[in-house]
């Protein structure tokens, strides 16, 4: 019984250093696959799971229990959301990547951009896509056949335009 | 707030911008707005070119991003990456789990404004004041007292909680009389005991055991001279020696998972192996120690065996230093 209880009060104490070493990364992880609330949630639930397993850690390496840890817990979490994403096999990179998707189509900040951007022009669309896909303003500027010093000013309205019509939504 | 909109006008700060991203706490809203605008939506793919064809960023280029961040990308193949959510969600998610020193870094460098809620689930799991000090009888006590407002946070039921009552008394008022035995109990062994015990962090436990800014050489001397702190502990009775030993491991393991920037990747990688042994032989004297029976005349053999071990960790340590 003793034994029991000061083997608990060790582990604690193990999960407790573990908090202090991973746990702000751990939340900065959680809320970015599931968002500001359900990330907080998934975080709290873990560090449960964490504590009521520890037994079965096998003494390797800590971060990657953890990460599996919250990994499942996140999709236990989405699962919970969507049941029919039981019958993914989420440890497929593009499965991962389609549930992490399908927990943010509906989110509201996702809904907001995407109605500023189908606001703008289809010109401005493209503006924007593409600096945003990652090409230059030269290359923007032969494809869409404007010249050279205007495209940083014209996609800095565009952003202006998408941030103000954002704002206004929320 | 739309982090996809806040690229820079410099080519040369896209990197530091897609690194942001990369460890966002937004990130899967910013990737699923990314992915809205490269034509891919949810699970349906309505641009081809982009959601599966992920063979342009090759395995090698992966495990350099995750190892050294995006900067060694040119642009083509940054722009194959924005051009790819499902590449960014697995780099995303093996970045974390691998905890290169690089991304820790900018991870702890882009992340603030957590330390209220971390606190409030720390006090929920582990009781209020520092998690890894924490015992789970003294936590049980401070559940007792529940006076902790936690607005945001879920209260996490431990198996504790769900125990009957006995007796006719609450599991409150059982869990008072614990923690008021507990009390006495703790104020005994802390008066017997009083002088004898330092709370002070010390060795590689201490804040100055790993110095920032200094040379490697120095770095090395420095976690040299916080061993033999050992020397300075007193470890003349079992107790006082398990916890010296339980101190001495804790500083090993600070040691395994620390990110070494003065070190090269040789001597870091060098380094830890040798700790992940020490600690091996540390926590097996500590195991000898903690044994029931253990008399004065073993507690003198097991100190011996732990100064032993520790004069060789200083002078490995010491020797790597000096071929520097």
């Amino acid at each position: 019984m003793v034994t029991d209880r000061v083997r608990q009060s060790d582990a604690r104490q193990l999960v407790g250093r573990w908090y202090e070493q991973f746990g702000r990364e751990l939340l900065v992880f959680c809320k970015g696959q599931m968002g500001h609330d359900d990330g907080q949630e998934a975080f709290q639930t873990m560090w449960q799971k964490v504590l009521n397993n520890i037994e079965k850690f096998d003494g390797g390496n800590a971060r990657a229990w953890l990460y599996r840890i919250a990994r499942n817990t996140i999709y236990d979490a989405r699962k919970k959301k969507k049941p029919e994403l039981n019958n993914l096999a989420t440890e497929s990179k593009v499965d991962r990547s389609a549930a992490l998707l399908d927990h943010f189509l509906e989110s509201e900040m996702k809904q907001q951009f995407q109605e500023c951007v189908e606001r703008l022009t289809p010109l401005k669309q493209r503006l924007l896509k593409m600096r945003i896909l990652g090409e230059s303003y030269k290359s923007i500027s032969k494809k869409l056949d404007i010249p050279t010093g205007t495209v940083g000013s014209r996609f800095n309205r565009v952003k202006d335009e998408v941030k103000n019509c954002v704002a206004e939504k929320s | 707030m739309v982090q996809l909109l806040d690229i820079p006008d410099d080519d040369g700060e896209i990197t530091d911008w897609l690194e942001d991203l990369l460890v966002s706490r937004n990130f899967g809203e910013t990737i699923s707005q990314l992915a809205f605008l490269s034509g891919l939506d949810g699970l349906q793919k309505t641009d081809g070119d982009n959601l599966a064809d992920t063979a342009p960023v090759t395995e090698a280029l992966k495990q350099t991003i995750v190892a050294h961040g995006i900067s060694p990308l040119n642009t083509d193949q940054r722009s194959v990456l924005l051009n790819n959510p499902v590449v960014l969600i697995e780099l995303n998610q093996r970045i974390f789990e691998t905890g290169s020193d690089y991304w820790m870094q900018r991870i702890a460098s882009a992340d603030a404004g957590e330390d209220q809620f971390l606190k409030q689930v720390a006090a929920v799991n582990f009781g209020d004041g520092d998690p890894s000090q924490r015992s789970s009888v003294a936590t049980e006590a401070a559940e007792a007292t529940d006076t902790t407002d936690l607005t945001n946070v879920t209260r996490l039921e431990s198996d504790s909680a769900t125990r009957p009552t006995l007796g006719g008394l609450t599991r409150r008022q059982l869990l008072t009389v614990a923690a008021s035995i507990l009390a006495v109990l703790c104020g005994a062994y802390l008066f017997q005991n009083a002088g004898s015990q330092n709370d002070q962090p010390w060795g590689w436990q201490s804040a100055s055991a790993l110095p920032a800014g200094v040379s490697s050489d120095r770095y090395l001397q420095s976690i040299v001279d916080s061993a033999e702190q050992w020397f300075d502990r007193d470890s003349g009775s079992s107790r006082q020696l398990a916890a010296n030993l339980q101190s001495l491991s804790a500083g090993c393991q600070r040691l395994i998972d620390a990110p070494h920037q003065p070190l090269s990747a040789d001597q870091r990688t060098w380094l830890i192996e040798k700790c992940r042994l020490w600690k091996d032989d540390i926590d097996r004297l500590l195991i000898n120690v903690q044994a029931p029976g253990v008399d004065a005349d073993k507690t003198t053999l097991l100190k011996n065996a732990a100064d032993d071990l520790v004069s060789r960790i200083a002078l490995a340590i010491k020797n790597r230093a000096e071929e520097i």
